[in-house]
Formats: structure tokens, C-alpha cells, sequence
């Protein structure tokens, strides 16, 4: 429910009228098609889907679009330079067990 | 006294995997300096956002790194080798970064983490049975969360679009699809035919060796023999991608 949590906050914070499950139930459709292996990322791919689906299941255009945007703010950009630092430090740490 | 000895390492900053990692950097790169100025234009709608709700989003987000270190936990926690919380909570930070660039349905990060499992001694059977019961129940915590909400949509909704209709049809085919792909790469017979199917290429056949996966054909039992034995494997992994999610 982490992940239905977030979208549900950032939603809430917008002052959008939109219950638990249909924001579920946007996030599952987005979640879909952003498995589908056609861009990195699901760039664009991603972002289009959630803003349809979410205008789709009665969000305003324009909330929509800023939900989804910093719905993979935290989800997708924030996770790669932190991604990136830990992906180093596991690295280094196992040099120096190896050593 | 303890000497530790220290290997001096030639200049590989040209290796093909940093060649990869700095090209990949540049993309990333460009895609966020993109993505930052979609970010400023809208920077006026973000402070209209209560601050109390932000930062549940927040939360929300550690939480699900949070869980999917325990899933690990839970499923290596008879052999652990030298994996502790900590470490599981930082590999799940780069698996989900590794998942999101490389959208295959959780397999690209599962890919990772096998290698860094085994790489901290766990064995490579309990990771690869790791890897095969947390990508199962994640599909089935998708398809079974689908299938609920699809339900309520259908019986709440004023009107139905074909779109989503066709997008749920599809995620029921492509997670069925993967479920059943690691259904049947998780048999010891099916892995022993791919792995001599992959040695043809000599690339291939290096990395099969490298990660020493071909032990894997004789260790493995299979998920179905596996979860016949231990029910409760997988229940509780279940629970905690629906958590997840």
C-alpha cells in the first residue's frame, strides 16, 4: 500500500476529490504500462499514462499531470542519485572486504 | 597484528561496464535537467501543497524501500551469509532505481540483487529461491489487486472507457506471462536446456561461468516442489508486496 500511500497523500495535498481505491486502481493501470519494456524508465511512456488514467478516473488535467510529475519525482529522479551514491558505496565496501 | 593487504589495481576507467555507467550518467542527466524545468513551471502549484501531506508522501516512499529489505530478510533469513538489514535496505534502494530504468517487470533487479547476494555468501541457491518467490508474489499482489479494483471500478463507475479495459486485460496477460516465466526458469531441467542453449554464445557463455550459474541446475528443486514443502514461504511475502504496492 506504500506506493497507493503516496499517490493518495500527494492527491490529498492537491485538495483532489478522489477516494482510496480509484487512486489504487489509477496507480495499478499506470503501474502496467509503465512494467512494459519500451522506454528507459518508461520515460514519457510513464508520465502520459498516469496523467490519462488519473484524468480518466475524474482528477483535474492539470492536477493530474503535477501529481504524476512529483509522483516520479520521489519515485523515479530522487531514487537515482541516492541510487547512484549506495551503488558506490557497495561497491567500494566490497573491494574492501575482497582486499 | 592483522596486515591487510592491499591490491594494487591497474587504470580500468575504459572497462565496457564504466563505459556503460558513464553513458548511462549522461542520459540520466539530460533527462533530468529536462525534467527539472517541467519541475520549476509548476513550482507554483507545489506550494499550494500542504506541506503535512507531502511529507506522508514522503514517508510512504521510505516505507516501501523499508519493506522490500524485509522481504529479502524474511526470505534469506535461514542462510543469510553476511547480509544484514542495513544492506538490504540500501540494495533495495539501487534494485528499485535498477527496476525503474530497466522496466522488465522486476527481473532486471532481480538480476542485481541475485549477484550481490551471493556475492555476500549467501548461497546461490537461497538467493536464486529468493529471487523466484519475490518476483511470484509480486505478480500475484498485482494481478490479485487488478482483479479487486477492476471489480469495485466496474460496479462504481458511471461509465467505462475501453481504454482501461484493454489495460487491464494487458496487465493481466503480461504479469500472467511473467509468472509463469519464472515459474518455469526456476525448474533445475529448464535452467540446465537454457544454460546449454546459452553456452553456444561465446559472451554468454563467460558470464554464465562468471557468476557460476550453472550450479544452479543441479541445486535447484524447482518453486513448485519448494512451496509444497514450505507453504509458508510464501504467504508472508504475498502479505508484504501488498504492502508494497
Amino acid at each position: 500500500m506504500s506506493d497507493i500511500v503516496t499517490v493518495w497523500a500527494l492527491i490529498k495535498g492537491f485538495h483532489v476529490d478522489m477516494s482510496f481505491p480509484l487512486v489504487a486502481f489509477g496507480l495499478l493501470l499506470s503501474l502496467v504500462i509503465g512494467a512494459l519494456p519500451i522506454s528507459p524508465g518508461s520515460l514519457i511512456v510513464y508520465e502520459s499514462a498516469m496523467t490519462y488514467f488519473f484524468t480518466k478516473l475524474g482528477a483535474p488535467v492539470h492536477a493530474a499531470l503535477i501529481i504524476t510529475l512529483l509522483y516520479r519525482f520521489l519515485t523515479f529522479w530522487l531514487p537515482i542519485p541516492i541510487g547512484l551514491l549506495v551503488y558506490r558505496n557497495l561497491q567500494r565496501n566490497r573491494k574492501v572486504q575482497v582486499s | 597484528m592483522v596486515k591487510v593487504k592491499v591490491k594494487a589495481e591497474p587504470n580500468n576507467f575504459f572497462t565496457p561496464s564504466r563505459i556503460i555507467f558513464y553513458g548511462f550518467s549522461i542520459v540520466v542527466f539530460y533527462f533530468a535537467v529536462h525534467y527539472i524545468g517541467k519541475l520549476k513551471d509548476i513550482e507554483k502549484l507545489m506550494m499550494q501543497m500542504d506541506p503535512v501531506w507531502l511529507f506522508l508522501a514522503v514517508l510512504a516512499q521510505l516505507f516501501t524501500y523499508l519493506i522490500y529489505a524485509s522481504i529479502i530478510k524474511l526470505l534469506v533469513k535461514d542462510k543469510p551469509g553476511s547480509t544484514n538489514f542495513f544492506l538490504l535496505f540500501k540494495l533495495s534502494i539501487v534494485i528499485m532505481f535498477v527496476n525503474q530504468v530497466l522496466p522488465t517487470g522486476g527481473i532486471s533487479g532481480d538480476g542485481y540483487i541475485f549477484n550481490q547476494l551471493v556475492k555476500r555468501k549467501v548461497s546461490r541457491y537461497n538467493a536464486f529461491t529468493a529471487m523466484v518467490l519475490e518476483s511470484i508474489s509480486y505478480y500475484a499482489a498485482i494481478l490479485i489487486l487488478l482483479l479487486i479494483f477492476y471489480t469495485w471500478y466496474l460496479n462504481e463507475a458511471k461509465h467505462d472507457t475501453i481504454l482501461i479495459t484493454y489495460t487491464v486485460i494487458l496487465g493481466f496477460v503480461f504479469y500472467v506471462l511473467l509468472f509463469v516465466l519464472v515459474l518455469i526458469i526456476s525448474n533445475g531441467r529448464n535452467i540446465s536446456f537454457a544454460m546449454h542453449r546459452l553456452e553456444k554464445f561465446s559472451f554468454i557463455k563467460r558470464l554464465i561461468e562468471k557468476a557460476s550459474l550453472l550450479s544452479l541446475q543441479n541445486e535447484n528443486e524447482g518453486t513448485f516442489k519448494m512451496l509444497g514443502r514450505k507453504k509458508r514461504l510464501y504467504y508472508k511475502p504475498l502479505f508484504y508486496n501488498f504492502s508494497l504496492l
